[in-house]
């Protein structure tokens, strides 16, 4: 549901001057959304819940499951610092924020459920050999506040189409109760998305993937990567409708005297080119893409989901090649409008 | 021939021939190389991309080069070894612990370096393809991104100097100056025969107390050093004095004091009762005497029927003095140690012997050997040392694989002469004798009178020497056919070839049947000179040419044939 929400007066002058970055929280007055910078007490566009002390509650949310959303930073690594072990005791913000109710033992300990949380989704956890059901993957956020999770990618798995895959959300480390439940779709193709369908209300620390996969070919279950965590959503605007797609095959090709070619095929991989065409210089959006190009650069992985509605299609984990070059149609202080694509390689 | 899976590869649990013609059928594989590099603290395991090979992950982190592994030059005793340099990504700083001023540096140089190449995860079908070593040659270098390791192949550990036992004044304090740090001699094979006419005896012997004064005025026994090794018999009766030109044998009764070894006896001393007269007074040692015994040397044990072998001397050459273990050595060794006929590759009846008190690299000592009786040694596939022999009998005419048009890479088929060892004269050069210093014997000239007439009468002409064989037939037999195949214009040809060939092993003979432009060779045997990998697929291959060079079985009667197995080879 998207509302476009704008009003004057209020908060603008008690908030409509801060500074919020991309992804912060409001954690007073029970709001949950996303402010973001260079807004003002007119034309807000922002995420909320405010629940107001005169007795009424407006559910003004700028949530949406339709446009491009972008998920930047993995709440599901856990924390960035701390001290102190993590509920599975492992030491807080080392990345060890998983715990695999079986894992195929490996002489370097190279199937380690600590796998999930690389950018190299081909180094994968895998469950012991013979062991396809009823496998746990928790995953302690170390942030005792907990996370909202609306955008969950499960990347490089070998499921197949008849696996079952529950995702819970609890703040208690044994899932003694049960805040979020949630069955995933799962269609045997390497990849669960999740997209929540509504704003997440609750945090919840913990988080649990319950699998079972017992006619799968194989004699164990392999993910490489999981993310999730709350994503960076377009409003109103988006990408324009030509999105260009690409699978690159990566061979080595020798070409030989009998007029053929002989590959050493290394690979396959997406790519995907997104245009964006007169977003509002002021609006949050522009701001977010910003933000993005500052923070992950050419050099941070992000999971990309153009289409929420049917996330499989386009999303990508990857790369922005370059920072892209920026059309301003300047038409005035605040009538700017900005044109540029951006692309996004899953082999960078 | 492929089936409807047009991608074996994905599914194969074994690497062999068969799903590599499958795949070349289908014109793609995926054949994947990774490497693992020790470091002071354990290994990184590396690839060109994100894999696992059975329960190790492999991560992105280099490009891999080209390894190469050949057989080396024809008559150029010389195993190349592998050099290899591997550029290991440290853009994240990773590694900097592992280097200079880092808290885990501890050196890497004899770290170890393998790199294999397979598919998919399966363990079991990943072959090395390198195994060596960080040398101090190269080592380790690193930039602001990266780690330059320069590693050389295991095999380096044959490259070691013997003899290695010397005499030392400490030892022997009476030690004449000119033999101070001496090297004490290692003797093979039978030196009872085919010897100098005029001393008798060839082997020289190393005088342990020449400066004794007790010794020069004749009171103590003069003590002789025959060799480090230990021989298997020692003919008292045949030991020879030199002194200026002359030569004079010692009394048997005046050899005393043989040591078990048999490679240490003493000369009796005049004031001890010897009897030995020289020119008509008792023998006392003079400055400047040399003494010369006949010896059997080296005992290679099952009974001795191995001593004479020019294989098995070789090998026990690489077992004693170098690192080698008798599991670095294939079942090759044996199989030529044991050939029996014909006559001229019949290497259980040649006779080698061995006498050498200077420094040798081990590695081009023992293939020196080998080359003299057309044997050649190279790393194999397996990482193995192992023989390859260019004699006519060997040679396949109708080999199993055949290269044709759709495996050779566009432009790289380079057929050229070997101007080097291309002549048609020879003379053979043999028997090495020490106290001549010299081979003390020559075959006759031998010619191909059919080459010397293509060649429009230019004769071109090269000695070949055989030190360790002392019997002329012998000799004669292995210039002769070196003669046949040096005189018959053959070719080596350099191309690069698909993957389809990444199991050809050294010195095995394949068939080239193609069609190039120009360059036509139809079904003609070639043998596999080197062979090189590199992540693209691409192998790299030297090859011999046998097109004008008819074996048995092979006698395709092309014009100006003058050369192979029936060449008519003539004394002068």
């Amino acid at each position: 549901m998207t509302i476009n929400y704008q009003t004057t007066g209020y908060g603008g002058t008690a908030y409509g001057q801060a500074n919020y970055g991309v992804g912060g929280r409001l954690g007073f007055m029970g709001w949950q959304g996303k402010f973001n910078r260079n807004f003002d007490a007119i034309g807000w566009q922002s995420q909320f819940v405010s629940p107001s002390p005169f007795g009424w509650q407006a559910r003004v949310i700028l949530y949406n499951t339709n446009n491009l959303r972008i998920l930047c930073e993995f709440p599901s690594r856990g924390a960035v610092t701390g001290a102190g072990n993590n509920s599975w005791g492992n030491p807080i913000a080392t990345g060890q924020n998983w715990l695999a109710s079986s894992t195929e033992p490996s002489s370097t300990n190279d199937f380690s459920e600590f796998n999930l949380n690389t950018d190299v989704v081909e180094q994968i956890w895998r469950s012991a050999t013979g062991v396809k059901t009823s496998i746990t993957l928790d995953c302690d956020t170390e942030l005792t506040q907990g996370i909202f999770n609306d955008t969950v990618g499960v990347l490089n798995t070998n499921l197949s189409s008849s696996a079952t895959v529950r995702l819970i959300g609890s703040t208690s480390s044994t899932f003694a109760t049960i805040g979020f439940d949630e069955f995933l779709e799962v269609d045997g193709n390497g990849e669960i998305i999740f997209i929540s369908q509504t704003i997440p209300l609750t945090a919840f620390r913990y988080w649990r993937f319950e699998i079972s996969d017992a006619s799968n070919v194989a004699d164990h279950i392999s993910i490489g990567t999981i993310v999730f965590g709350s994503a960076t959503i377009f409003q109103g605007e988006c990408f324009v409708d030509k999105v260009e797609r690409q699978l690159v095959n990566f061979t080595d090709g020798i070409s030989t005297e009998a007029f053929t070619n002989v590959q050493n095929d290394r690979g396959i991989k997406k790519k995907l080119k997104l245009n964006f065409k007169n977003l509002d210089f002021k609006k949050a959006n522009y701001a977010n893409m910003i933000d993005i190009f500052n923070t992950a650069r050419t050099t941070l992985k992000c999971f990309w989901v153009p289409t929420p509605q049917f996330p499989k299609r386009f999303s990508i984990f990857g790369k922005l090649t370059e920072i892209p070059r920026e059309t301003h149609n300047v038409k005035g202080e605040n009538l700017d409008f900005v044109d540029f694509s951006i692309n996004v390689d899953e082999a960078r | 021939m492929s089936n409807s899976d047009r991608k074996p590869y994905l599914s194969a649990t074994v690497l062999d021939q068969d799903l590599l013609d499958d795949s070349q059928d289908n014109l793609v594989n995926e054949l994947e190389m990774v490497a693992e590099i020790q470091t002071p603290t354990g290994f990184i395991y590396a690839s060109d991309r994100n894999k696992y090979v059975g329960d190790i992950f492999y991560e992105a982190l280099l490009k891999f080069p080209s390894v190469n592994r050949t057989i080396g030059d024809w008559l150029s005793p010389e195993l190349e070894f592998s050099t290899i340099t591997l550029e290991v990504s440290n853009a994240d700083s990773r590694f900097n612990s592992l280097l200079q001023g880092g808290v885990d540096f501890g050196g890497w140089l004899q770290k170890s370096v393998e790199i294999k190449i397979g598919l998919r995860d399966i363990a079991s079908t990943y072959t090395s393809v390198f195994k060596g070593k960080i040398t101090e040659i190269g080592g380790t270098q690193r930039s602001t991104f990266s780690i330059k390791i320069v590693a050389r192949d295991d095999f380096e550990k044959l490259d070691v100097e013997f003899p290695t036992e010397s005499l030392t004044i400490s030892s022997f304090p009476n030690l004449e100056d000119n033999l101070i740090g001496k090297l004490k001699p290692i003797i093979y094979g039978d030196w009872t025969t085919a010897l100098n006419v005029e001393s008798g005896s060839s082997i020289p012997t190393l005088a342990l107390n020449g400066k004794d004064a007790t010794v020069i005025s004749g009171s103590t026994n003069l003590d002789l050093l025959i060799s480090a090794t230990t021989n298997l018999s020692f003919d008292a009766t045949t030991v020879v004095l030199k002194r200026s030109s002359d030569f004079f044998t010692i009394d048997t009764a005046d050899i005393v004091n043989i040591d078990a070894n048999k490679n240490r006896f003493e000369i009796r001393a005049s004031g001890n009762g010897g009897t030995t007269l020289i020119d008509g007074s008792a023998f006392d040692f003079k400055k400047g005497d040399k003494f010369f015994v006949r010896v059997v040397g080296k005992d290679l044990g099952s009974g001795g029927i191995y001593n004479d072998n020019i294989v098995w001397q070789a090998r026990d050459i690489l077992l004693t003095y170098t690192d080698a273990v008798s599991g670095d050595f294939d079942a090759t060794w044996a199989t030529f140690r044991d050939k029996a006929t014909p006559a001229e590759s019949a290497i259980s009846l040649i006779k080698s012997r061995i006498y050498r008190d200077d420094e040798a690299q081990a590695i081009t000592f023992a293939l020196s050997l080998l080359e003299q009786v057309r044997l050649e040694a190279f790393v194999n596939r397996d990482l193995k040392l192992s023989i390859s022999s260019y004699h006519f009998d060997d040679l396949v005419p109708v080999p199993s694989f055949v290269v044709r048009n759709w495996d050779v890479e566009k432009g790289t088929f380079k057929p050229r002469l070997d101007t080097r060892n291309n002549f048609n004269r020879t003379r053979g050069f043999f028997n090495f004798l020490p106290d001549i210093n010299d081979n003390n014997n020559t075959t006759p000239f031998l010619r191909n009178s059919g080459a010397i007439t293509l060649a429009e009468g230019k004769l071109i002409g090269k000695g070949i020497v055989f030190p360790n064989l002392y019997l002329e037939s012998d000799a004669k037999n292995q210039s002769i056919e070196i003669l046949r195949l040096a005189s018959s214009y053959f070719e080596i040809i350099e191309v690069s070839v698909t993957p389809r060939s990444l199991l050809l092993e050294l010195g095995q003979i394949i068939s080239v049947d193609i069609s190039i432009g120009a360059v036509i060779f139809s079904g003609v045997p070639c043998m596999v000179r080197s062979i090189g990998y590199d992540a693209t697929g691409r192998i790299k291959l030297k090859l011999w040419s046998f097109q004008m060079t008819p074996f048995s079985g092979y006698e395709p009667g092309f014009a100006g044939t003058v050369g192979g197995f029936d060449a008519v080879i003539t004394e002068e």
